[in-house]
């Protein structure tokens, strides 16, 4: 999603070397989510876990000037994690609970919630929940605000393109996008 | 929601998509302290990004709390290091360190120049002198000097423009050993 060249996250990271760390503070709200459900996949406690994503976001920061922009910051990111865990798993000799998991096979496992399901079976049912909300609220979506929505989360074009398929300027599309949003969010902040 | 905090969530929506632009990032950093729907909503819009296209398990908001504390330590570490005597004494240092070198690559590099200057000259004078044309000294000058290179320097000096509220600094100039050369040799010429 958006190319390498002019993305969130890359102007964001300059944001961040330029001296501002509520910058950062964007892209940890950005990435926390999925880098939790990596690191969760190398352990099952959910405070260690946590532990894990802090110390992978401190190490981030910390060398956020090597970062060349060869690739996403995401992927960058997610090999920090990923070492960040490891390194954790090998200093403490542990294994992840109830399953023969190897540390190879985490990394590669997509999808995998064998050890999530064990360890956390309330969080996983308020994410089933939010998820059935915002699908729930995707469908009750206006005609045009739904489009110009599912054309950009599923289909992935840009607002550019979305012009093009609905005919309309470009200030139009972000609006409908915007107000998507806002209906999304305002169903599953009750939950929350 | 009043419309400015209307276009800042728009902004933030945009911000989500990769549409975004420098000035909106600004403008939101600028708020994001004072504001705390801005980094709320960026969060929730998120999550429900995450949510959409994965499995995604929910992290407790006290991470984000979490790092930001442990910069503001690490932060605060680095400036109590860095005390102020230890900041000056460290640039003291540094200026006694390069005003040591500079004099001593000036006084290599231009001694034996200036010193070879003021032998050329005497060489010239001489010769001139020798000579019943006074204007034999300028004649020794011109003989030797390319043609093509005066007149690429006639044009330089002619594209100069001086600012005549700041004008370049000449004290240097006036205290260099060629200046002083040049003085030495008018001076002569005049006697």
């Amino acid at each position: 999603m958006g190319q390498i060249e002019v993305d969130t996250d890359r102007q964001l990271v300059d944001t961040v070397l330029s001296g501002n760390k509520n910058a950062f503070d964007m892209l940890v709200l950005r990435h926390q989510h999925k880098i939790y459900s990596l690191v969760s996949r190398f352990v099952s406690d959910s405070a260690e876990a946590e532990d894990i994503c802090q110390e992978a976001f401190i190490k981030a920061y910390r060398s956020l000037s090597s970062f060349r922009g060869d690739s996403a910051f995401y992927t960058w990111l997610y090999r920090i994690a990923i070492n960040t865990a490891k390194n954790y798993v090998l200093s403490r000799k542990r294994r992840p609970l109830a399953s023969d998991l190897q540390l190879e096979d985490a990394e590669i496992s997509e999808g995998n919630n064998a050890l999530k399901d064990i360890a956390n079976p309330e969080s996983n049912l308020v994410t089933q929940k939010l998820k059935k909300a915002i699908f729930d609220a995707i469908e009750e979506l206006p005609d045009d605000l739904r489009m110009a929505f599912t054309l950009r989360e599923f289909s992935g074009l840009s607002y550019e393109d979305i012009t093009e398929v609905m005919g309309c300027p470009v200030g139009t599309v972000r609006s409908r996008i915007f107000r998507a949003r806002e209906m999304i969010d305002g169903k599953i902040r009750v939950l929350l | 929601m009043d419309r400015k905090t209307e276009f800042d969530l728009e902004s933030i929506s945009a911000l989500l998509d990769d549409e975004s632009d420098d000035m909106s990032i600004r403008r939101l950093l600028k708020s994001y302290d004072k504001n705390e729907e801005i980094s709320e909503t960026w969060r929730r819009y998120n999550l429900a990004q995450s949510l959409l296209h994965g499995d995604t398990t929910i992290v407790k908001s006290s991470l984000r709390e979490r790092v930001r504390e442990q910069l503001d330590k690490e932060n605060q570490l680095r400036v109590s290091a860095n005390t102020p005597w230890r900041e000056g004494l460290f640039k003291i240092g540094l200026a006694a360190s390069v005003a040591v070198i500079c004099v001593l690559v000036v006084q290599a590099s231009f001694k034996p120049t200036y010193d070879g200057l003021i032998l050329a000259g005497q060489n010239l004078i001489e010769d001139a002198s020798s000579q019943d044309d006074s204007t034999s000294l300028v004649q020794a000058y011109e003989t030797s000097l390319d043609a093509k290179a005066q007149e690429l320097l006639k044009e330089y000096i002619s594209r100069i423009e001086i600012d005549r509220e700041d004008p370049p600094q000449i004290d240097h100039i006036q205290e260099s050993p060629l200046f002083r050369f040049v003085n030495d040799l008018q001076s002569r010429n005049k006697q």
